[in-house]
């Protein structure tokens, strides 16, 4: 499923709330670079959690996990990982100590 | 900004006449938020319709004071918060000096630890000297003065707003081991006094929070619970709070830092305006602290103080903390003869002469330029001159080669200190340049012998007008003011008529 076009719309929206009308690539640092602050970035992350289920509380947060389109994608496709059969769940419970909630 | 519905844009035929110009900009003039509006001439045609709209600083104001809109703002506050306790800077910390989230405005990056290690020292010495024994902290973070204070107390309440945070101090305090009987910590906003009788504290800490208030009748309504809270004769430390005289100083000074070195002066006074706009932080002029303490029989005292600390950075730049007394009656104070030294050449080595060879008593001097803001103060002089050009690279290499001439705070107390005289400084004047008044009185004479001093200061009315903080959010605002104006143009003007877009301007072009 294509999630980065609804992401560079918000991206971008959130971005023109700021008066910034400069352009943007995929991989374009955001947060880092300092174009979003981190009040900002809570827009970000109200938004994956509402829209996308992503619980930060459980998996931790870091500036960079939203920091372009690129990471906010990978981070969408790493919490949506199709669920492992219930072995595999197992195993992975065991090396990373938590299973996510998708 | 444009609204949303585009094909519009492409179906209306948009009004060709000038005469019609007046309608839509007298429609637009009769909204509440509306103080003055004009049609664009230059960009005008038929698909192009533009207007710029000088916005109602009451109304905009007002909306952002709407409840809906402060919960929401304080709900934000509290994400951020709560976010920068989960990444790897608040999990690396080390027990007791947890400073995860302290980020440089000039660099982005955390503020170098041994600064902010000064910061959390003369803070907590400022604190100390109050004498505290029942204290009650407001919104204490991490920890940085808790962990440091509340083992001189008797008790120590500490609240704060954001649930992860609380959770890391709680760690914090079983990990250390130490005792921490006489300490308690609650989960509440900074408005929530419930369970606070009145005369409880001698002591009431506000430090480094007051800038993520939503708006100055917050900010009012935290102050007068916590001089409530206050036994007669205690005190409300009120730290690190940004200052609005200087604020558009302390956007020059980031823009410049920030700017590429081709940038013109045109650019960035843009971008100092936008910064100042964009501010999602609560700023406040001592005027507000002044007034406050005019309007209320139970404030005593007032001293509007200058940080400490040798750090060359925002915090001590841009920042004051605020001492409140409580007390029967108001304090006498003596006028003084204050001597002015705006003029340049009065340094350091002046004062260190008028001690040594007259011995005074006491001395009282107005208007000392601050060498700690002098360049920034410069540079947001020369971008400011219309017509006057130039380049960020050019008026950085300027000033790099420019010798500050006023006078470092810390070198006052320096040689107040080596010359046997207790320095006192203040920033009640409001002046935005930064310059400050000092008193330096012989360290023989006791200090509770002396008069309080009657500081120059800004004259308030004693109302709390709300011009002494910025209006933090006004973006999203804004951008929902927009929205609106364009549908109450679609209400009330033929089709044609309607606007394309609004741009929101200070003033008319």
């Amino acid at each position: 499923m294509d999630h980065k076009t609804p992401i560079r719309q918000f991206l971008r929206d959130l971005l023109a709330r700021k008066s910034d009308g400069q352009p943007f690539s995929d991989d374009s640092s955001l947060l880092i670079s300092g174009r979003f602050d981190s009040v900002d970035a809570v827009d970000i992350v109200v938004m994956l959690e509402e829209k996308f289920n992503i619980d930060f509380a459980e998996i931790g947060f870091d500036q960079s996990m939203i920091d372009s389109v690129d990471s906010i994608d990978s981070l969408i496709r790493s919490t949506h990982a199709p669920k492992p059969c219930e072995g595999d769940a197992e195993e992975r419970r065991e090396q990373t100590g938590h299973v996510s909630k998708s | 900004m444009l609204r949303n519905d585009e094909n519009k844009q492409a179906m209306s035929p948009k009004a060709e006449k000038p005469d019609q110009f007046a309608k839509i900009e007298a429609v637009l003039r009769r909204h509440p938020g509306v103080r003055a509006a004009k049609v664009s001439r230059e960009n005008f045609g038929p698909d192009e319709l533009i207007v710029y709209v000088v916005p109602h600083d009451d109304y905009v104001r007002v909306a952002l004071t709407d409840t809906d809109e402060e919960r929401k703002r304080i709900q934000k506050w509290r994400k951020t918060f709560d976010l920068m306790q989960m990444g790897k800077e608040a999990a690396a910390a080390e027990p007791g000096f947890n400073i995860a989230g302290w980020n440089s405005s000039y660099t982005r990056q955390p503020i170098p630890a041994q600064e902010m290690r000064e910061w959390v020292e003369n803070t907590v010495a400022e604190i100390i000297s109050l004498r505290p024994q029942d204290l009650l902290e407001i919104g204490c973070g991490t920890g940085l003065l808790l962990l440091r204070i509340a083992p001189r107390c008797k008790r120590y309440v500490a609240t704060d707003f954001a649930p992860a945070v609380l959770a890391k101090l709680r760690k914090q305090m079983e990990e250390m081991g130490s005792s921490w009987d006489g300490v308690d910590l609650l989960e509440r906003t900074a408005d929530n006094f419930e369970g606070v009788a009145e005369c409880m504290f001698d002591t009431v800490v506000i430090n480094s929070v007051t800038q993520h208030f939503p708006n100055v009748s917050y900010l009012t309504k935290v102050m007068d619970g916590a001089i409530q809270a206050l036994k007669p004769g205690g005190k409300i430390f009120i730290g690190d709070v940004r200052s609005l005289p200087l604020l558009e100083t302390y956007a020059a000074s980031v823009e410049l830092y920030q700017a590429r070195p081709d940038m013109e002066f045109a650019e960035l006074r843009e971008r100092v305006a936008l910064r100042v706009r964009q501010q999602e932080q609560l700023v406040i002029s001592p005027a507000f602290f002044l007034a406050l303490a005019e309007r209320n029989p139970r404030v005593s005292g007032i001293e509007i103080r200058l940080k400490r600390g040798r750090s060359d950075n925002e915090l001590t730049r841009f920042r004051y903390d605020v001492v409140l007394h409580a007390g029967g009656g108001r304090n006498v104070s003596t006028e003084l003869a204050w001597l002015n030294w705006t003029a340049k050449g009065k340094g350091i080595e002046n004062i260190r002469q008028m001690l040594n060879d007259e011995k005074p008593e006491s001395v009282a001097i107005t208007s000392i330029r601050n060498a700690r803001v002098e360049k920034d103060i410069k540079t947001l002089e020369k971008i400011s001159h219309l017509g006057v050009g130039g380049t960020a690279g050019e008026l950085r290499k300027e000033l790099e080669a420019t010798d500050t001439d006023g006078i470092n705070p810390e070198d006052l107390y320096a040689t107040g200190e080596e010359l046997g005289y207790r320095v006192e400084l203040s920033w009640a004047s409001c002046r935005p340049s930064g310059s400050y008044d000092a008193v330096l009185s012989r360290t023989d004479t006791p200090a509770e012998k002396k008069d309080p001093v009657k500081w120059p200061q800004l004259s308030t009315t004693g109302k709390l007008p709300a011009k002494y903080t910025n209006v933090p959010g006004q973006n999203v605002f804004r951008e929902r003011l927009v929205q609106h104006l364009l549908s109450y143009c679609e209400e009330h003007l033929p089709e044609e008529m309607v606007p394309h877009a609004l741009v929101l301007v200070d003033s008319l072009p």
